[in-house]
C-alpha cells in the first residue's frame, strides 16, 4: 500500500493562508520533538511548547497521524498518545519496577472517584482497597511504601495527580505524612492510551502481541524511525525492507524526517533518523539515553565502540557487526579505569573499582540505543560454555575515529600497528 | 452522650449513659443501643393524633412488624420520657377506684421535642435524600408579592393597608421557604452527583439532565427573579420594621406574641427581611450560588461522559486500570505492559548529522562520511570544563612581603632623614642620607625666589625640608661617599617639615630662576 505523505504545510496555509512566516517549519520541528521527548505538556512546565503546538496545531497532527499517534489537546494539557514502543525489552529494562508499575494503575483506579483535593492517606486507601478488589497483595511494608511513592511521583511528572502541599517522600516512613494531593480528572482520562482485547493480567504475552500489533508496514517503519536510534536492514521483513529501500529518502521517509527536523542517515546496513546538532540544546530531549555523552559511562561506551571497530571479530552471517568477548571488554575497561584513574578528572571512582559493573552499566547504555547486541553463552565442543560476545552494531562507523580502521579509499592498517585489542585482526576490512 | 455517669445520668440495662441535661436528651434514644425499639415506638407516639397506652403502643408496634411485649414497650417509654422524648399522663377515665389512683394509668404521647427528632430522623436522617422540584411558581410569588408591596408602600414608610399587606407578607415568606427548601435539596443533589467523577451510565445520564436540560434553566429563571426582588427589597428597605410590624398586627395571635408566648411567623422580625434581602442578593444569595455549582459540575459531568465514552460499560477506565495492575505484577512482562498501556515513553535519539546529502548510493556506515565527536570527548569524557571555578590565588604572602619592604624602606628613609637633620653643614653623608637631601635640594633649587623675602627658595620632599638662601661668596655643599654638590653662592639649611630656619647674615635677593647646582662625582672632582 503506498502512502503518500506531503510535507506538512505551515497551519496559516491550511487554514487560508491568514499569514506566513519562514520560520513556521522550525516551529513546528521543534515542537514535534518536544513531544517525542516528552509526550504530557503541562501548563506553567511546558508553556513555551504548549504555545507552539497550539500555534502549529494542523501541522503538528498531520505529522503524528502518519505514524498513528494520537494528539489529545485540552485547555490544560497536551499528551501524545503513543504506540507501545519499537523494542519491548529495551524499553523495559529502563522502565519502573513492577511494583511501582502495579500501584500506578491502582493509584489510577482509585483516583477515579476522589475529590478534587484529596489527602495522601485517603488515596493510598482507595488504593489498597482497589488492590483487594484486583485480588492483588496489600503488605503494609516500606517497599509498598516506596513503590506507592514512587508511583505518585510518576503521576505528578504527568500532571494526574499534583502533589499540592506536603512531601510525598514523608509518605515513606509516615503513611498518615499530612500530604495534599490534586487529582486532575479529565487528564486520568488519558492515562491508559492502548489497549487491547483481553486481560493483560490472564495472557500478557498475548495481551502485548495485540497492542503492538501494527498491520500497515509503512506505518511500522514510520513509528521505528521515528521513535528509535537504528532500524537495521537485516531485522526487517519482506515488505518492511522494501519500504526501507524505495522509501526512506522518498516520498515517505524524508518528508517525515523533515516534519520532525531531523536527518535520513540511510546507510547499506539500515537507516536512522538522527537529531541534527543544532536542533537540540539538552541531551535530555534526545531521551533517556543520549549517546556520545560525558562521564564514565559515556566515555567508556565510547572508547569501547572505537577499540570494537577497529579489532572486533566479524562475521559474514552478521555483516557490518563487531564482536568482541565479554572477558576483553571488562579487561580493557579494567586498564583504561587505571589508565584515568579515579576521582576528579577521571573515571568515577566506584566504576574504577568495579569494571564488571561498568561494563553492565555500558551495556545497559548500548542496548538500550540498539548499538549492542550481547550473545547468550553457548554450549562449546568440550561441554562447557562458550564466552559471552558483545555484538556491536555497524552505525557506531558514523563517529569519526582516530582509531577506526582506514576507510575503504585508504590504505589498510598494517599488521604491526598497535591496536586495542591483543587479537590479530585481518587486513582488510569486511563491510 | 455517653459519659461519666453523675447524678443526673440516667442509665438503661446496656450502661448506656446519658449525662447531658438539656434538649439534647431529646436525641439519645436515635443512639441508644436499643434504638430499634425507641425509634419504632416513637414512629408510633408521632403517627397518633391520640395519648396511647401502652397496650395499644405494642398493638400498634405488632401491626408495624415491630412486635414487643408490653413490659418491655413500658420500660422504653419510662426512658424516653427520661429523655425527654416523650411524656405521660394520667388517663382520669381508668380511674374508678381509689385503687386506680396508684396504678399506672398513663396515656402517652410524643412530646414537641421528641416528634421534632423523629420527623428529622425520619426525613433526614433516614430517608434517601430526593431532589425535590424547584417551585417556581414561588419564585414568581415571592417577587410578585415583593414588588406589590414595593409599588404601594408611601415614601413615609407607613404601611398604607395592613392587611392587605400581611397578606402578601405571609404569601411571600411562604412561598420563599418552599423555594428555599427545594433549592437547598437541588444544590445538594447536583453537588453529591458532581463531585463523583465514577458515576456509571445512569447516574451520568442524570447529571447530565439535571445540569443541561434543568438546572440550566433553573438557574436563569432564579437569576432574573432574584434581580427583580432584590430590587424590590432594596426600595422596601426602609419599611423593613414597619413591614415586620404590620405582619404581628395583622397576626391572630398578637397578644401572645407581644408577650413572649409565641413567636411571629416569618415576616414579622426585621432580621426576616434583612435575611431575605441576603437570599436575593444577585453577587452572593442563594441563586448566585446555584448557579456557580452548575457551573463547578460541568466538569465532573464531561470527565464522566468522556470516561464512557472511551469505553465500552463492561470495561470502563478503572476495570482497565485494575486489570493493568494486575497485569504490571507479572515480573516478567509487567514494565513492558505498563509502558504499552501507557504509551507515553520518551524517544531514544542519535545525534550529529554526516555531510551525506550528495551521495549517489547508501553506502555502508564504515564507509559513510563520519559525524564528528568533540576531541576532548573521546580523550578524556568530557565536553569541556567543568566544575566551579577555582577559589582566586592567595596573594597574601606577597602583600605581606611587600610591606614589610615598605616598612623597611621608611626606616631607612626615616633614618637618612635624622642623619641629614643632624648632620653639620658640609658635613660627609651616607649614600641613602645623601640621596634623601639631594632629593630635597633639587626640590629647592627648582622653586623660583619670590615674595618679600627673595632671598630664599624652600620646599620639602619626602619629609625633609631643604631652604637655599642667596649669600654672594659663599658656596653650599652636600656631600655623599661618592659625590658632592656645589651651588655657588647659596647657603644650604635642611630642617625639618613645616618648621622655619632663620637666614644667615649676609643675604641678598636671588637673580636667577633656578639655583645653579654642580654634581661633581668624587673620582672626578
Amino acid at each position: 500500500m503506498r502512502d503518500d505523505f506531503e510535507a506538512p504545510q505551515p497551519s496559516s496555509a491550511v487554514r487560508g493562508r491568514k499569514a506566513w512566516s519562514v520560520e513556521v517549519d522550525a516551529e513546528v520541528s521543534a515542537a514535534l520533538r518536544a513531544l517525542a521527548a516528552r509526550p504530557w505538556l503541562l501548563p506553567g512546565r511546558d508553556d513555551e511548547a504548549i504555545a507552539a503546538i497550539r500555534r502549529n496545531l494542523d501541522a503538528v497532527r498531520d505529522a503524528l497521524n502518519r505514524l498513528g499517534w494520537v494528539l489529545v489537546v485540552e485547555r490544560d494539557l497536551i499528551r501524545l498518545r503513543k504506540s507501545s514502543p519499537v523494542r519491548r525489552e529495551a524499553w523495559a529494562a529502563t522502565a519502573p519496577p513492577s511494583a511501582t508499575c502495579t500501584w500506578f494503575f491502582l493509584l489510577v483506579a482509585a483516583a477515579e472517584a476522589m475529590a478534587p483535593r484529596v489527602a495522601l492517606a485517603s488515596l493510598v486507601t482507595a488504593a489498597r482497597a482497589a488492590a483487594a478488589e484486583a485480588g492483588l497483595p496489600v503488605m503494609h511494608d516500606i517497599a509498598e511504601r516506596r513503590a506507592i511513592a514512587a508511583a505518585l511521583r510518576m503521576l505528578d511528572e504527568r500532571g494526574v495527580i499534583e502533589q499540592v502541599d506536603g512531601d510525598v517522600d514523608g509518605f515513606v516512613a509516615d503513611e498518615q505524612a499530612r500530604v495534599l494531593l490534586g487529582v486532575h480528572h479529565t487528564r486520568l482520562l488519558h492515562v491508559i492510551a492502548n489497549f487491547a482485547e483481553g486481560d493483560p493480567a490472564d495472557d500478557p504475552a498475548g495481551w502485548l502481541a495485540r497492542v503492538e500489533r501494527e498491520p500497515d508496514p509503512a506505518r511500522r517503519m514510520r513509528r521505528r524511525l521515528v521513535d528509535d536510534t537504528v532500524v537495521y536492514a537485516a531485522d526487517l521483513d519482506v515488505a518492511e525492507a522494501d519500504w526501507l529501500s524505495r522509501r526512506v529518502r522518498g516520498d515517505d521517509g524524508a518528508p517525515l524526517a523533515a516534519a520532525f527536523g531531523l536527518h535520513v542517515e540511510r546507510r547499506t546496513e539500515g537507516a536512522a533518523f538522527v537529531v541534527p546538532t543544532d536542533a537540540f540544546r539538552y541531551p535530555r530531549e534526545l531521551g533517556p539515553l543520549p549517546f556520545p555523552t560525558p562521564g564514565t559511562v559515556g566515555h567508556a561506551a565510547l572508547l569501547l565502540c572505537d577499540a570494537a571497530a577497529v579489532d572486533g571479530d566479524r562475521d559474514p552471517a552478521v555483516p557490518g557487526w563487531r564482536a568482541v568477548s565479554e572477558e576483553t571488554v571488562i579487561s580493557r575497561l579494567t586498564e583504561w579505569g587505571q589508565l584515568f584513574g579515579a576521582g576528579r578528572g577521571g573515571w568515577a571512582g566506584e566504576d574504577v573499582d568495579n569494571p564488571t559493573g561498568l561494563a553492565g552499566k555500558v551495556r545497559d547504555l548500548l542496548t538500550g540505543l540498539g548499538l549492542l547486541r550481547v550473545d547468550d553463552p553457548t554450549p562449546d565442543a568440550e561441554g562447557g560454555l562458550t564466552a559471552r560476545s558483545w555484538w556491536f552494531s555497524p552505525a557506531l562507523g558514523r563517529w569519526a575515529s582516530l582509531a577506526a580502521p582506514p576507510r575503504r579509499t585508504q590504505p589498510a592498517a598494517p599488521l604491526n600497528q598497535t591496536l586495542v585489542f591483543d587479537e590479530p585482526i585481518s587486513q582488510t576490512p569486511e563491510h | 452522650m455517653t459519659g461519666p455517669s453523675g447524678p443526673d445520668a440516667a442509665t438503661n440495662e446496656h450502661g448506656f449513659r446519658v449525662t447531658v441535661t438539656d434538649a439534647r436528651r431529646a436525641m439519645a434514644y436515635l443512639v441508644a443501643p436499643e434504638a430499634d425499639d425507641y425509634i419504632a415506638i416513637m414512629a408510633v407516639l408521632e403517627a397518633s393524633v391520640t395519648d396511647m397506652t401502652p397496650a395499644e403502643v405494642a398493638s400498634a408496634l405488632r401491626e408495624a412488624s415491630t412486635p414487643l411485649n408490653s413490659d418491655t414497650v413500658e420500660t422504653r417509654l419510662d426512658q424516653l420520657r427520661d429523655w425527654t422524648a416523650a411524656s405521660a399522663r394520667t388517663d382520669t377515665s381508668r380511674i374508678l377506684r381509689y385503687a386506680d389512683l396508684m396504678a399506672r394509668n398513663w396515656r402517652w404521647t410524643a412530646t414537641p421535642a421528641g416528634r421534632q427528632v423523629q420527623r428529622f430522623y425520619t426525613t433526614v436522617l433516614a430517608a434517601t435524600p430526593t431532589m425535590r422540584e424547584i417551585p417556581l411558581s414561588s419564585l414568581n410569588r415571592v417577587v410578585a408579592s415583593l414588588e406589590h408591596l414595593a409599588l404601594t408602600m408611601p415614601a413615609d414608610a407607613m404601611v398604607p393597608d395592613a392587611a392587605e399587606a400581611a397578606e402578601h407578607i405571609g404569601r411571600l415568606f411562604t412561598s420563599h421557604d418552599d423555594l428555599d427548601m427545594a433549592l437547598v435539596g437541588a444544590e445538594d443533589t447536583l453537588a453529591t452527583l458532581a463531585d463523583r467523577f465514577d458515576l456509571d451510565d445512569a447516574a451520568t445520564a442524570e447529571l447530565k439532565q439535571l445540569l443541561v436540560e434543568y438546572a440550566t434553566r433553573i438557574a436563569g429563571e432564579l437569576e432574573s427573579g432574584s434581580a427583580r426582588a432584590h430590587r424590590a427589597l432594596l426600595a422596601l428597605q426602609p419599611s423593613f420594621a414597619a413591614l415586620a410590624d404590620s405582619a404581628v398586627a395583622a397576626s391572630d395571635a398578637r397578644a401572645l406574641i407581644d408577650r413572649g408566648a409565641l413567636t411571629a411567623s416569618r415576616g414579622g422580625r426585621r432580621s426576616d427581611w434583612f435575611q431575605l434581602l441576603a437570599w436575593c442578593d444577585p453577587m452572593s444569595g442563594r441563586a448566585a450560588r446555584f448557579a456557580m455549582r452548575l457551573v463547578r459540575a460541568l466538569p465532573g459531568m464531561h470527565a464522566n461522559l468522556r470516561r464512557l465514552h472511551a469505553s465500552s460499560a463492561t470495561a470502563t477506565g478503572r476495570a482497565r486500570a485494575l486489570q493493568l495492575a494486575r497485569a504490571c505484577a507479572d515480573p516478567r512482562f509487567g514494565p513492558a505492559v505498563f509502558l504499552a498501556a501507557v504509551g507515553d515513553h520518551p524517544w531514544r535519539k542519535l545525534y550529529g548529522e554526516a555531510d551525506d546529502d550528495e551521495l549517489m548510493r547508501a553506502p555502508s556506515w564504515w564507509d559513510g562520511p563520519p559525524v564528528e565527536v568533540p576531541d576532548l570527548l573521546r580523550a578524556v569524557g568530557r565536553t569541556g570544563a567543568r566544575g566551579r571555578a577555582g577559589a582566586a590565588r592567595d596573594h597574601a604572602a606577597a602583600r605581606a612581603e611587600v610591606a614589610a619592604r615598605r616598612a623597611a624602606r621608611r626606616a631607612r628613609h626615616a633614618a637618612a632623614v635624622r642623619e641629614v637633620l643632624a648632620a653639620a653643614p658640609g658635613a660627609e653623608l651616607s649614600d641613602g642620607a645623601a640621596r634623601v637631601a639631594l632629593a630635597a635640594l633639587l626640590a629647592a633649587a627648582r622653586i623660583r625666589a619670590a615674595g618679600p623675602r627673595r632671598d630664599r627658595r624652600s620646599a620639602q620632599r619626602d619629609g625633609l625640608a631643604c631652604t637655599l638662601f642667596r649669600v654672594p661668596g659663599h658656596v653650599g655643599l652636600v656631600r655623599a661617599p661618592t659625590w658632592k654638590v656645589w651651588l655657588p653662592g647659596r647657603a644650604v639649611v635642611f630642617h625639618a617639615v613645616g618648621t622655619r630656619v632663620a637666614a644667615p647674615q649676609m643675604t641678598a635677593p636671588d637673580p636667577d630662576a633656578r639655583a645653579g647646582i654642580r654634581l661633581v662625582r668624587e673620582d672626578t672632582a
